[in-house]
């Protein structure tokens, strides 16, 4: 690989829940101190209604819907910022029920050349089994988990791998660091979510670092050079 | 082997959201400006929910056969075209700072290495490195974020860059602090500490 840092590193955070996404306006974030006024008043906003929001900030998008709140940034330097939003957002509206929760990690590498980049399918898929079924088959997407957490939590780390649509030729690696309460269904507030952010933010971007730089050291010396 | 999972079946595999895939959003409102984005199979299934669901409770679940009501009956998940974030960055180093000490024109702060790991230190910054905005956050115990880098446009220019970004969290407020003070005081019996 030309470079093994990657050309574009970001960062999703997913809660699945219970919200009222007319809340998540960029003007209830400003007036609450999340986020300075001058970004609210040059947010870029795509709708603000009660089923939906959606807005961009110079370094966040975010997206609320009745049953998902989502935020991301490609500006690496603020992902402690867009922790501490989360984290405060949710200690200000504790009271919504948060069930699932998903550190996600994405990171887009290049490739120095197409034969390279062909290789790296191959070596994640062989397709000697597609033989006599596809003609001149390629890796779409592939998706491994870890099925029970180390940590003992409830839920799994699932690493996703395929062609990179940002970075040609090159390779985008998911790490989805997934998270459940205990009990979905008796769940009345953000407590024990935001209790697992607080505790596990460090480990998981790091054990997603981890992962990804391993796999791609891996997938840099397979095959033939 | 996991099942094979649908494109559309967001509210169960919350994952497939990420750099790769646009945006997302739920409900009928925006169904006829976005309807031609989506399958024309899930639109006429949430239109005719009502007679899905009527079907559905005749279905034994635990049949695979019935997994095709299981799906239909869903309400619809389609894309919001919004727009993506363009500008990114990198960070070179990264530490997190707590101010000790505010003057005039300047406070004192210690420097956490968030980059790598090494020996606190400590600086002098002055007010005029941070946004205008900010500078009313600056009191002794605030945290801030120090951040020098690499940042991308949409253009492709790079540029080097150098920002603080003071921590904004809602103010702990008093029944917050009793809390943490009776926690404190128990951890601190259970150890021994006077």
């Amino acid at each position: 690989m030309k470079n093994k840092l990657p050309e574009i590193k970001r960062l999703i955070f997913v809660l699945r829940g219970n919200f009222n996404p007319i809340i998540f306006s960029p003007v209830w974030f400003a007036s609450e101190k999340l986020i300075r006024k001058e970004e609210a008043e040059k947010a870029e906003i795509q709708i603000v209604h009660p089923d939906v929001v959606s807005f961009n900030l110079d370094w966040l998008r975010l997206q609320v819907t009745r049953d998902m709140f989502s935020v991301e940034t490609i500006k690496e330097p603020y992902e402690e910022v867009l922790r501490d939003l989360i984290f405060a957002t949710f200690k200000l509206l504790r009271h919504t029920p948060l069930k699932v929760m998903g550190i996600n990690r994405s990171e887009h590498f290049r490739i120095d050349t197409i034969e390279k980049w062909h290789e790296i399918g191959h070596t994640l898929a062989p397709k000697s089994i597609w033989n006599n079924i596809l003609d001149n088959p390629g890796l779409n997407s592939i998706s491994t988990i870890e099925d029970s957490r180390r940590d003992g939590l409830k839920g799994y780390i699932k690493v996703q791998v395929e062609p990179s649509k940002r970075v040609h030729p090159g390779i985008c690696v998911l790490v989805n660091d997934h998270f459940e309460v205990n009990n979905p269904e008796g769940i009345y507030g953000a407590d024990e979510i935001i209790n697992i952010l607080e505790n596990k933010w460090e480990d998981s971007l790091k054990r997603s670092n981890h992962i990804i730089t391993t796999l791609v050291e891996k997938l840099d010396a397979s095959g033939t050079k | 082997m996991p099942a094979v999972q649908s494109k559309y079946d967001f509210f169960h595999n919350y994952e497939d959201i990420q750099a790769q895939n646009s945006t997302y959003a739920q409900r009928q409102f925006l169904l006829e400006e976005h309807m031609e984005k989506m399958p024309d199979e899930i639109i006429k299934s949430y239109l005719n929910k009502e007679l899905e669901e009527e079907k559905s409770d005749k279905i034994d679940y635990s049949y695979s056969n019935n997994t095709q009501f299981i799906e239909r009956k869903k309400t619809p998940v389609f894309f919001i075209e919004s727009n993506p974030l363009l500008e990114r960055a990198i960070s070179l180093q990264k530490w997190r700072g707590i101010v000790e000490e505010v003057n005039k024109n300047f406070f004192k702060a210690k420097l956490i290495n968030l980059t790598d790991k090494g020996f606190d230190e400590y600086a002098e910054i002055s007010n005029d490195e941070i946004t205008q905005e900010d500078t009313e956050l600056i009191k002794p115990g605030a945290i801030f974020y120090w951040s020098i880098g690499y940042s991308h446009s949409s253009t492709g220019q790079r540029r080097r860059f150098s920002d603080i970004r003071f921590r904004r969290i809602p103010i702990w407020d008093e029944k917050e602090i009793n809390i943490a003070r009776k926690k404190a005081k128990k951890i601190s019996s259970l150890i021994g500490w006077q």
